[in-house]
Order: structure tokens, then C-alpha cells, then sequence
């Protein structure tokens, strides 16, 4: 008896060192993740406008960075900061609503249903998704214009250019269903079986059965595809072109200012505040969804 | 963990990298030639097979239809109309009519400098790629005929060809529609109503419906581009050639591009040569190791933070998934100013006196680099971005572990360690095998840590001191886009392009078949 | 999942979009400038249209990135505007392929005719292919003048020694003294850029007594008529390649120039106009120094083995470039007249003047600098130091002559700027080959690349004496 106390009392001790090594070595690296994106925070609080600081730690702090922002002429266009989140937003909730309806749909059928050809369709779309994107950028970009959807730059088209990026965006979502089918193989085929019997047509199957049951995948291809316009950089500039600057998404206007051929170094406290601008929303709405992120990556882990 | 000797670890059970070295061995001794033994074969067996009963099918079909669904292969819809289905054959005829109509009438599209190019017949005989060069009249200055534009040729050639593919599609659902159409009268039912055929849209040909945008968008805007860009690689699209020369064309080459990455030959022949299996050599590296950082420091981080009586667990997740939610161009962009040569972590190190010169951290300097210390930071800066992702994805499978399997090996007295390397760590393996497949073929083409870190650097002279385009860093991904879109030297980087894509096809191919997952799928039969 | 509220969403934001595109349905006239000067040329044109109501166009100024306009004018015009605004040295490329249009308005070829300096006048016309006509045309009209020169922290640098890179250094060394933490990181001046453009001032050093240089690059517009393996090259290379390792000069690092101002790891940059802004964000206005690029004295080392005496005094040279406005190659023929009547406009005297005071804009015409002399009170002390700097620089420098697609593509896409970098470029880890004889077969390579690319360089052959070369062959 008493070993056994001795030995549960060593053990609750070592645990404790354990759990204390934990917290220790947790706290450092949560230390390590969070710097870079503090110093960010830190240089867009800097008092004085300017070029980056090797101080970590600013010696004034203002928000006369984000007054800049919010009332800046960047690239002729007057209050093109404001301008760039709009479009952002209008990019983003379009695409999320038609990228998302695409996926679940595409992934029901791919789940669900059994038809002719599902497997050459899934083997397309796993083959073609293997191929570098930079090429086919040119082409996607002459094909839009054709269609008089890219490369317009009078004042009164360039806002199909927008048009064109949200197509360009949204209409290969569907092919990106792996994680949702992932999620859908899970649900019991007998519910879809028994509502079939009931005289269910497949679209009221996927309506009214399938997706209130989904609603971690849901909201996981909705954030996933409400995000994506935010963080690209590349193919949103060659679609929407240099002639447009008041079209730009975000993204494109921020690396522009810091990084464009003849970019002012000066800008840089400027491109911080606005990667803090953009960074909250992206982030609040991540927290807030974040059991849901987590079930939908361990969907997509768990079916590749 | 900490609570272990480094002793009771190694006696511990290794199944784990049995497993992973196990993988490995089968992939090259089994996996490898199955595919070109048996799942090649197989495959032109089976396409043979298949034009056989397609031609047995073609003239069956037209020797025992109607006169209808004799006419529908001429005229669509004829057997819709013979049938009374007026408003699918006025569709089918529709159909066919524009689809002529195009090919014949020709439309044009502007392209560059307001040249016109044509769908139809005349993009065909575009296909050859031979255009004019830009004309000027000194007395209508207003008015310079612009060149050809070899590219739209190409482009709208294929989308041609591509619309020649749609004409039979649509010819050969008509005959069907004709032929289903006979078999109703012939039964002894009512051929269907277009109203019939709409409601079976949401119902037994609901994934018509919901398939054919995305297929429709997965042709135009991914299958059609990479078609373009895999013909590029056999033309002399070139922007270093094409400016020296000076000309607005460019034309058929044949293989000479794929050639030169052994022979060196060509303008950029050269570079193409010299770097082409180093650049290789490389993205393997880098892949396997930002993959296998990434997995385990991910697990490791889990379970620190899924720790039973750990506080605070939601604040420690929300920190790391930060990195997941910042745009990547932001965040990799803060690390490269922070570890630059003027920045907070140099300045640091030389105010606290550990250095006097900077350290080029990320082989940005002129010279005097470091490439493996370039290579090792580039992978640790990846950790940060990758191990939350699989901490989190980790931290969902540790709370769906069985917890029976723990009791048992309770009961036996198991420590907590071999516990671990028993049951939690063989669990999370065998169920994220076919995130660590695509997560490596994500590695092997992640543009942006390369690109916003190291943008390839240092750089790579050659003999006579030209800087190539591949610098040390550069993955096949990045340097293709520094060759294409960086500087237009578009066939060399279709030949990248066609190479990296081989390269992860083979590797997709061939694991995923033996991946539980696509086993229940049968997929490549 | 209400589908309502979807709808509503989907025309909310169908509207707003269109609420954004909305504009006028007049014919429009897209005229690009560079970044930093848009505001200005929105309100010039703003003023023009008001002033002539039957112009018939909307004029929409939009901002553009003078670096990469070409490569954009090249991957498709029709998606850029119809006037923009290029660097002189682009015409070639854009006019050999029609994407540009000659200019012929009388009045516009007249006062370009009347304005500018024949070395301007000189690279803004180019052959065009295909024309049954060796006539050479105008194609762009000069409105900025670009030049490198000096700007130097005053904290650090007296006036006498920003006119020396002896003088330089000698600061960068004082300050290594009493700055001790920084140590060997603090040198004289550093570059805006590490690319062919910026360095330029050390291959086209000139003597400063009489401003003279053997080199050669494209004269008389002629590709063979190339040279730069003088005895003064050779030395000046030899003195960049001293300069770079005794702390005179450095190369920019990946924090940037204006990082290393600010933190005097250097204590000048040699940059143009449009590094101003950065160099001002990093030491403050007040601290700016601007000069000509200052001279230096080639010592013995230096001149040793060729015929180059010591102790000869050269300054910096530079590429003197003009941005011109151009008319783009798909802009619709019908505008054609208005965009020229736009254009005399825009790059007449009055405006280039005006481009001075109010946005820093250097002016291209000739005898500018009276007009600055002239209003030297009314304006910012730095912005006339800026501008005389440049106008001075002009004389020690050459538009770059690449009037031809090939010549641009020979001197910038073959690898020449590289190869020269990383001959003055020692590494002090790979103990590079500083021998003079290296200096001579580099120069000898690049010489060929400009006259015939690179094609063949690789096969190429030096021989045993190179010209001047008295050393023998090092294997």
C-alpha cells in the first residue's frame, strides 16, 4: 500500500513537472509564431510614416498609418484602399456562394449518386489539377477577353474585369470537391436509400437531407472560398490587369504599393496597417469558425 | 514526453518508421513497375477494346433505327421531331445549326495591338502558325496592321478543335435521344415530354445537372489552358528570342525543347541544361522534408496542447492557427523583413554582440551566401506555416481515437509511452496516409514560401558569370514562373511545366492507387 | 440556408458592382502615367478639357508602373491605355512590332523637334520593319528626365566629401571609429538597385577633366560599334572592384537601400528622382544631400599594367533617359488626331515646368535648368538641389541607346549587366579571380554579348593578348 502511494505520489509529481515543461516550452513557441505577426501590428502602430524599422518595438505609436490609408490616393485612385475592400468583399461573397453551392453539389454527386462516366470525371479532375497554374494563366486570361470578361480598362467596363475574376474563380471551384466528398461518404447511405423510397427527388435529397446535416463542411468550403480572393496575389492582377488599378482586389493593390517594379519603400508602415485591415476580418471569422475548420481539415485528412 | 529517457525511446516500438521505410520500399519495388507492367497495358487494352464496341455500336444503331434516327445523323434532332418531341429536336437542330454556323461564318476576336483572330475552318489552318509580321504605311500612320498573333492562333485553333470535339458529343446524344425515343414507341409508351426531361434533371439526371458547370468550367478553364500550354513546349515561344530578332511570331519546333535539357542547345538551352536536375533534385528535397517537419512537429504540437489538465488549451490553438488565417504574403513577408540584414533579429543579435556582420539568413546578399543555411531556414519558416495545420487536423483525430485501445493496453500496464508509439502514433498514421500523399505533391509545387521568402535567391552563375534564371532555392514551380511570367520565355517554362507535371503524376498514380481510399473507388480499372 | 436571403444578397451586390462601373459614355482617352506624378496630370488634364470643350474625349489618368509597363504593352495593349508613358530606351521594342504609333501631328513633331536635346532627339525615333521605308519616325514625345545622382546623409557627410568617394569613405571609416557596435557594417554609399541600370555609373565612368571615355555602347546606333576593353574601363573596374571591399562602396542588401540609410550601414545612395521619397522617409528631409555622383581617383593599383597614368581623377557616369508619352499601337484610329493634340499639351514647356514645381518632375527640354535657376526661391531647397544634380548628371551621361529591340535585348536580356556585376562583385569566401587578366576577358565576353548576344558566347574564344593586355595568360 504504502509502495503504491509512494509511487502514485511520484507519479502525480512528475506529471506536474511534465505539464509544467509543457506550459514552458507551449509558451515559447506560441512566442515564436506570434512575433512576425506582432511586428506587423507594431510597425502599422508607428507614430512616424515611413520605410521599415529594424526597431522591433516602434519608439512612438499613432494611427496616422491607417488615416493614410483609409483617405490615400495609391495608384490615381482616390480612396483606393476603401475601393479595394469593397471589390475584395463583393469578389469574396460571390465567389463563396457560387464556389460553395459548386462544390457540395459536385461533391453529392460524386458521393452519393452513381452514373456513367463518375469515375472518368473524378480521374480528370485529379490529373488536370496536377498542372502548374502559371501557364495556363495567359490562356484563361485571352479566353476571358474574348468573352469581353479581362483586360478592359475604360471607366465604364473595367468592373467586368471583377466579373470575370469571380468566374474565373468560381467556375473550377467544383472541382475541388475531394474534401467534401470526404464529409459526404460519412453520412449513411441508407438516409439517401429510405428518402429515395419516399419518392425524394435527388435534388430534395441534397436539398433538404444531406445539406442540413452538413454544416461543418459547409462553412468549412465557404470560409475556404471567402478567404481565397483575400490572400492572391498573382492571378487577380494578370485577370484584372494594370489598366484598372480602381478594380484591384486587396491584395493586389497592397503587394503593388510594397512591391511593384518602381515601389516606393516608404509606403511600408502603410502596406502594414493595411495587412491588418485586411488580416481582422480573415481572422475573426476563422476564430469564430475554427471547429469547423478543424472538421473539415480532418475531413479532407482522413479521404485525401 | 519529457518525462522520458532517450534510452526507453529507442527501445521502444519503431513501427512506425517500419511502416514509413516500408512504404517507401514497396513504392519502388512493387508500385513502380506495377504501373508500367500491368496499369499501362491494361489501359490500351482497354481503349481498344472500347473503339471496337463503340464501331460495333455506330453501325447497329443506324442499321435498325427509324427513319428518324436514320435522319438524326445528319440532321440533329430529326428523330425528336419524327417523334414529336418538338422542343428537344429544335434544340438538337438548334444546336447543330450554330455549331455550323460558327465553324463556317468564322466570328472574330480582337486580340494584342487589335489584331482578329478566327474561330471556325480559318483557325484550323491557324494551327499551322503561319502568320505576317506587322506592316506599316507611312501615309496612314493612324493604321498599322498589327502581326499575326501566334498564340491566339494556337488558342482559338484548339478552342476549334475543342468545339469539333462538342459537334460530336452533341451528334451522338442526338442519335441517342432518337433512339431511346424509338424504344418508348416501340414498347409501347409515349416518347417523354420535354417537361418529362426537365423534371429528370432534378431527379435521375440530377448529376447532369450539377456536374456539367463545373466540367464545363474544368474544359474551358483548365483543360483547354493546359492543352495550350503543352503545345506551347513544342513551339518557339520565346521572348528572348523573339525580341532579339525582332518578331511578333513564333512557330512549330518539334521536340528541340525538350532536347536541350540535354543537349544545352537553344537560347535558353543553356540553363534548361545546367539546372534542370539540380532544380529537380531540390524540389524532392525540400518536399520530403517540408512534408515529414510539418507532419510530425504537428503531432508533436498536438498532443502538447491536447495535454490532459493543460489550461488555456483554446488561447494556444488560437495563437498558432493565427498563421493559417494571415494572408501568406503578409505573414512570409513580415519573416523576410524581420530576418533581413538591417532588420529586428540582426540588429538583436549584433547589439547582444553574438555577431558583428549580418547574417544572410534567406541568401539575399550580393554575395558571400550560405545556401544550406538558405535551404535549412527556408524549411524551418515552413514549419511555422505548416505544423498548425496539421496540429489542428492531428488534434481532431486524438479525440476520435477508440479510447478501448488505451484500456487494453491499461490493463497491461503499458506506458505511456509505448502507448504512444503503439497505438496513437500507427492511428493518426494509418488514417492521414492519403493527407501525407498530397500533402507532399502540395509541397512539390508550393510557390509561396519560395516566392515570397527567398524569391530562388542566392542565384546560380554560369561559367562566364550570367546569372541563370533557377537559383539555388528555386523550385520547378517558382522558376517556371520566373521563366513565364517574369520574362516570356513561355516553351521553355511549358517544358518545366509538362516535367513537374510527369513528375507528380507519376508519384499521384502510383500511391494513391495502393491508398485505401481510391482502393474502395476501383478507380483506374 | 434561406434561398431568399441569397437572392438578396446576389442583387445587392450585383448592383453595387454596377454602381462601381458606372461612368460616362463619352469616347474616352486612357492616359498612364507614372505613380508618383498621377494627381498632377489628373488635374492638367482636368484643366485642358475645360479649357478646350471641343477636345470630344473624357481623358481618365490612370497610374502605372513605368517598370513593367513594356512587358505589359507586349503581353497585350490592347488592355492598356491609349497614351502611356515609357522609358525612351523601350520604344524600339514596342515600334518594331506596331505596338506603338508614330507620331505625326506637325505641330507635335515640331515642338519635340524644337524642345529637346539631340540626345534625346536621337533615341525617340526608330526604323520600322516592313515599311518598304528606312525612314525613321518619332514615336515618342520626352516630358521627364531621368538621371542617377547623389543623395547622402548630411549627419555624416560633409558637403566636400559627398563630392569624393574618397570623401565617402573617409566618413564611413570616421564614423566605424566611434560607432563601435556596428563596426565594419558602415560604408560610404550604396545603390538604389542591383540591376544593370544602377551600376551603370562605374562602367561609364568618365575622366573628369574632360569628360571623356573610350567606351562605346551602340554608336551611332550601330550594334558593332561597341568598345570596352580601354586601359580607363579596365582601371575603373579594378577601382569598383577595390571600392566594394574597402568599405567605400556596397551593394544593397535585402532590407534595402533606404534601411541601410537609415540605420548608416551606408551613408549615401546613388539613385534617381524617384528614390527621393524613400531616402527622405529614412533620415528625415533635413538630413538629405543630393550631388552629382562624386569622382573618384584611380590609385596605382588601379592603373597598374595599363597606360592609364595614376592618380587620374574620373566622375560616375549614368544612363540619361527620358520617359516619353507614346500612343499605343490598339488605340482606336479615330482618337489618333486628339491624342497628339494631348500630347503637345502634356510635354509642352509650360507643362514640363509646371510637372516641376508641383511633383518633382524633372524636365526633359533643353536649358531647363534656367527656368529652375529662375524659381530657385520660390521652391523646396532639395527639389532645385535634386533637379540641378540631375541636369548636371545629364552631361557626364548617355540615353541609353537602345533604340532597336535588339540592342535592348543584346544589352540587358544576354546576361552583359550580370557578367559585370559579378566581376566587380570579389566574394572574399570564393577568393575570386581579381587578376587584371580576368578584368580584360570579362570585358572582352561582354563586349561580344553586346554586339552579338549571347548566343555563342559560350564557344567563344579569347585569345592570348586581349587589347592593352601586357600580362600573360593566367590557366
Amino acid at each position: 500500500m504504502i509502495k503504491q502511494k509512494k509511487k502514485y505520489a511520484s507519479q502525480s509529481k512528475r506529471e506536474a513537472a511534465s505539464l509544467a515543461g509543457s506550459y514552458i516550452v507551449l509558451t515559447i513557441l506560441a512566442l515564436v509564431w506570434i512575433i512576425p505577426i506582432l511586428w506587423i501590428v507594431l510597425s502599422a502602430f508607428r507614430g512616424d510614416v515611413g520605410i521599415v524599422s529594424p526597431d522591433f518595438i516602434p519608439k512612438t505609436f499613432g494611427i496616422e498609418n491607417f488615416k493614410r490609408l483609409f483617405t490615400g490616393t495609391y495608384y490615381g485612385v482616390k480612396y483606393a484602399f476603401l475601393k479595394w475592400m469593397l471589390n475584395t468583399l463583393i469578389v469574396a461573397v460571390l465567389d463563396c456562394v457560387i464556389s460553395t453551392f459548386l462544390i457540395l453539389s459536385v461533391a453529392y454527386c460524386m458521393s452519393k449518386l452513381r452514373f456513367k462516366l463518375r469515375k472518368a470525371f473524378m480521374n480528370l479532375t485529379m490529373i488536370i489539377g496536377l498542372f502548374p497554374g502559371f501557364m495556363s494563366m495567359i490562356a484563361i486570361y485571352f479566353l476571358l477577353k474574348a468573352v469581353g470578361l479581362a483586360g478592359n480598362t475604360s471607366s465604364d467596363t473595367a468592373w467586368l474585369n471583377i466579373v470575370g475574376l469571380i468566374l474565373a474563380y468560381s467556375a473550377g471551384a467544383g472541382m475541388g470537391y475531394q474534401i467534401a466528398k470526404g464529409f459526404f461518404d460519412v453520412i449513411p447511405t441508407s438516409l439517401v436509400e429510405s428518402a429515395k423510397l419516399d419518392g425524394c427527388t435527388n435534388f430534395k435529397i441534397f436539398w433538404k437531407i444531406i445539406l442540413p446535416l452538413s454544416k461543418p463542411i459547409i462553412i468549412y468550403t465557404a470560409l475556404m472560398s471567402f478567404t481565397g480572393p483575400w490572400m492572391d496575389f498573382i492571378f487577380a492582377k494578370v485577370i484584372i490587369g494594370t489598366g484598372s488599378p480602381e478594380m484591384w482586389t486587396v491584395s493586389v493593390g497592397l503587394y503593388s504599393i510594397m512591391f511593384g517594379k518602381q515601389a516606393d519603400a516608404s509606403m511600408f508602415t502603410q502596406f502594414a496597417a493595411g495587412c491588418v485591415i485586411v488580416g481582422i476580418p480573415i481572422v475573426s471569422l476563422f476564430m469564430a469558425l475554427q471547429n469547423y475548420y478543424v472538421e473539415g481539415v480532418t475531413a479532407g485528412a482522413v479521404k485525401g | 514526453m519529457s518525462d522520458s529517457s532517450p534510452q526507453e525511446v529507442k527501445i521502444k516500438d519503431s513501427s512506425i518508421f517500419v511502416r514509413i521505410g516500408k512504404g517507401f520500399a514497396n513504392f519502388f519495388t512493387k508500385s513502380i513497375p506495377n504501373f508500367f507492367t500491368k496499369t499501362l497495358p491494361g489501359f490500351f487494352v482497354n481503349l481498344g477494346r472500347g473503339i471496337k464496341n463503340g464501331c460495333v455500336r455506330l453501325v447497329k444503331r443506324f442499321v435498325e433505327g427509324s427513319i428518324g434516327t436514320k435522319l438524326s445523323h445528319l440532321i440533329f434532332g430529326a428523330g425528336n421531331l419524327y417523334r414529336g418531341q418538338i422542343i428537344k429536336g429544335l434544340i438538337y437542330l438548334l444546336l447543330q445549326g450554330g455549331l455550323i454556323a460558327l465553324f463556317v461564318g468564322c466570328p472574330e476576336v480582337t486580340g494584342p495591338n487589335n489584331v482578329k483572330v478566327p474561330i471556325g475552318y480559318k483557325a484550323l489552318i491557324n494551327l499551322a502558325l503561319k502568320g505576317h509580321e506587322a506592316q506599316f504605311n507611312p501615309s496612314d500612320p493612324a493604321n498599322p496592321i498589327p502581326a499575326s498573333s501566334s498564340q491566339l492562333m494556337l488558342l482559338f485553333g484548339l478552342v476549334t478543335i475543342g468545339l469539333i470535339i462538342l459537334y460530336v458529343i452533341i451528334w451522338n446524344s442526338a442519335i441517342n435521344s432518337a433512339v431511346a425515343a424509338d424504344v418508348d414507341v416501340k414498347e409501347g409508351r409515349k416518347p417523354s415530354t420535354f417537361k418529362q426531361d426537365l423534371q429528370a434533371l432534378i431527379d435521375g439526371k440530377f448529376h447532369v445537372l450539377m456536374i456539367s458547370p463545373t466540367l464545363m468550367a474544368a474544359i474551358i478553364f483548365t483543360l483547354l489552358p493546359t492543352i495550350f500550354m503543352i503545345c506551347i513546349a513544342f513551339t518557339s515561344y520565346n521572348d528572348l528570342d523573339m525580341s532579339a530578332i525582332p518578331t511578333a511570331l513564333f512557330h512549330w519546333t518539334g521536340f528541340s525543347n525538350f532536347g536541350s535539357i540535354f543537349t544545352g542547345e537553344g537560347s535558353l538551352g543553356k540553363e534548361i541544361h545546367a539546372r534542370f536536375f539540380p532544380v529537380l533534385g531540390w524540389t524532392v528535397i525540400w518536399a520530403i522534408f517540408a512534408t515529414f517537419t510539418c507532419y510530425f512537429g504537428g503531432i508533436i504540437l498536438a498532443l502538447l496542447i491536447n495535454k490532459k489538465g493543460l489550461k488555456g488549451k483554446k488561447a494556444y490553438r488560437t495563437m498558432f492557427v493565427l498563421t493559417i488565417a494571415i494572408p501568406q504574403f503578409i505573414s512570409l513577408l513580415a519573416i523576410r523583413f524581420l530576418l533581413s540584414a538591417e532588420g529586428p533579429v540582426n540588429s538583436a543579435l549584433k547589439a547582444w554582440g553574438w555577431i558583428d556582420q549580418s547574417i544572410s539568413f534567406l541568401g539575399l546578399a550580393t554575395s558571400g551566401n550560405n545556401v544550406l543555411l538558405a535551404k535549412v531556414m527556408i524549411i524551418l519558416i515552413n514549419m511555422w506555416i505548416g505544423v498548425p495545420y496539421t496540429m489542428l487536423m492531428t488534434s481532431g483525430i486524438l479525440m476520435n481515437i477508440p479510447s478501448d485501445l488505451y484500456e487494453a493496453a491499461r490493463v497491461d500496464g503499458t506506458s505511456k509511452i509505448k502507448m504512444f508509439f503503439k497505438i496513437t502514433m500507427p492511428y493518426i498514421f494509418f488514417i492521414t496516409t492519403p493527407y501525407l500523399i498530397s500533402s507532399f505533391i502540395g509541397n512539390i509545387n508550393s510557390f509561396n514560401t519560395i516566392f515570397l521568402l527567398s524569391g530562388g535567391g542566392p542565384t546560380v552563375t554560369d561559367a562566364i558569370g550570367n546569372a541563370y534564371r533557377a537559383g539555388e532555392t528555386d523550385l520547378l514551380v517558382t522558376w517556371l514562373y520566373k521563366l513565364t511570367i517574369d520574362n516570356g520565355d513561355y516553351n521553355t517554362g511549358a517544358v518545366i511545366g509538362i516535367l513537374t507535371f510527369l513528375f507528380t503524376s507519376t508519384i499521384t498514380l502510383i500511391t494513391y492507387r495502393h491508398s485505401k481510399a481510391y482502393k474502395e473507388e476501383d478507380t483506374f480499372q | 440556408m434561406k434561398i431568399k436571403n441569397i437572392a438578396v444578397a446576389i442583387a445587392t451586390l450585383g448592383a453595387a458592382i454596377s454602381l462601381v462601373g458606372c461612368g460616362g459614355s463619352k469616347g474616352e482617352i486612357s492616359l498612364w502615367v507614372g505613380n508618383e506624378s498621377v494627381e498632377f496630370y489628373d488635374k492638367v488634364v482636368k484643366e485642358y478639357l475645360a479649357n478646350n470643350a471641343d477636345f470630344g474625349y473624357n481623358v481618365k489618368v490612370v497610374a502605372s508602373d513605368a517598370g513593367t509597363i513594356a512587358g505589359s504593352m507586349l503581353a497585350d495593349n490592347t488592355a492598356c491605355g491609349d497614351i502611356i508613358t515609357i522609358a525612351h530606351d523601350n520604344i524600339g521594342k514596342l515600334a518594331q512590332k506596331s505596338y506603338i504609333k508614330a507620331l505625326t501631328d506637325e505641330a507635335l513633331l515640331a515642338q519635340i523637334e524644337a524642345d529637346n536635346p539631340d540626345t534625346y532627339k536621337e533615341v525617340i525615333r526608330s526604323t520600322i520593319p516592313n515599311s518598304g521605308t528606312t525612314d525613321k519616325y518619332v514615336f515618342g514625345s520626352p516630358y521627364i528626365s531621368q538621371a542617377l545622382f547623389l543623395m547622402y546623409n548630411k549627419q555624416y557627410v560633409s558637403e566636400t566629401q559627398a563630392q569624393t568617394f574618397e570623401g565617402l569613405k573617409e566618413a564611413a571609416l570616421a564614423l566605424r571609429e566611434t560607432d563601435t557596435d556596428k563596426k565594419g557594417d558602415i560604408h560610404g554609399c550604396t545603390l538604389a538597385g542591383t540591376d544593370g541600370f544602377n551600376f551603370s555609373f562605374t562602367l561609364l565612368a568618365r575622366k573628369a577633366e574632360d569628360n571623356s571615355t573610350t567606351l562605346k555602347l551602340y554608336e551611332g546606333l550601330d550594334k558593332s560599334n561597341s568598345y570596352c576593353q580601354g586601359d580607363d574601363t579596365v582601371a575603373v573596374t579594378r577601382w569598383a572592384q577595390d571600392a566594394f571591399r574597402n568599405g567605400t562602396l556596397e551593394w544593397p542588401n535585402d532590407s534595402g537601400y533606404a534601411t541601410m540609410m537609415q540605420t548608416h550601414t551606408a551613408l549615401a545612395v546613388v539613385g534617381g528622382a524617384w528614390h527621393y521619397n524613400a531616402v527622405v522617409s529614412a533620415i528625415g528631409k533635413d538630413n538629405v544631400g543630393l550631388a552629382l555622383i562624386p569622382t573618384f581617383t584611380l590609385t596605382a593599383d588601379n592603373v597598374a599594367e595599363t597606360t592609364i597614368p595614376a592618380n587620374t581623377v574620373m566622375r560616375g557616369g549614368t544612363f540619361a533617359d527620358c520617359k516619353c508619352f507614346v500612343i499605343n499601337g490598339a488605340s482606336d484610329k479615330n482618337k489618333y488626331e486628339a491624342e497628339q493634340k494631348l500630347i503637345t499639351y502634356l510635354s509642352s514647356k509650360e507643362i514640363q515646368n509646371q510637372s516641376f514645381k508641383e511633383a518633382m518632375n524633372v524636365p526633359a527640354y533643353e536649358g531647363s535648368m534656367d527656368y529652375i535657376e529662375s524659381i530657385k526661391s520660390e521652391i523646396d531647397s532639395n527639389a532645385y538641389q535634386l533637379a540641378k544634380a540631375q541636369s548636371q548628371m545629364a552631361e557626364y551621361g548617355i540615353p541609353q541607346p537602345f533604340v532597336t529591340a535588339t540592342l535592348n535585348n543584346y544589352y540587358y536580356q544576354n546576361g552583359g549587366p550580370d557578367l559585370y556585376k559579378n566581376l566587380i562583385i570579389i566574394d572574399p569566401k570564393t577568393e575570386g579571380d581579381d587578376t587584371i587578366r580576368k578584368v580584360r576577358e570579362v570585358l572582352f565576353t561582354m563586349e561580344y554579348i553586346w554586339k552579338w548576344g549571347n548566343s555563342t558566347v559560350d564557344k567563344l574564344d579569347i585569345p592570348e593578348t586581349l587589347p592593352g593586355d601586357t600580362s600573360t595568360k593566367v590557366s
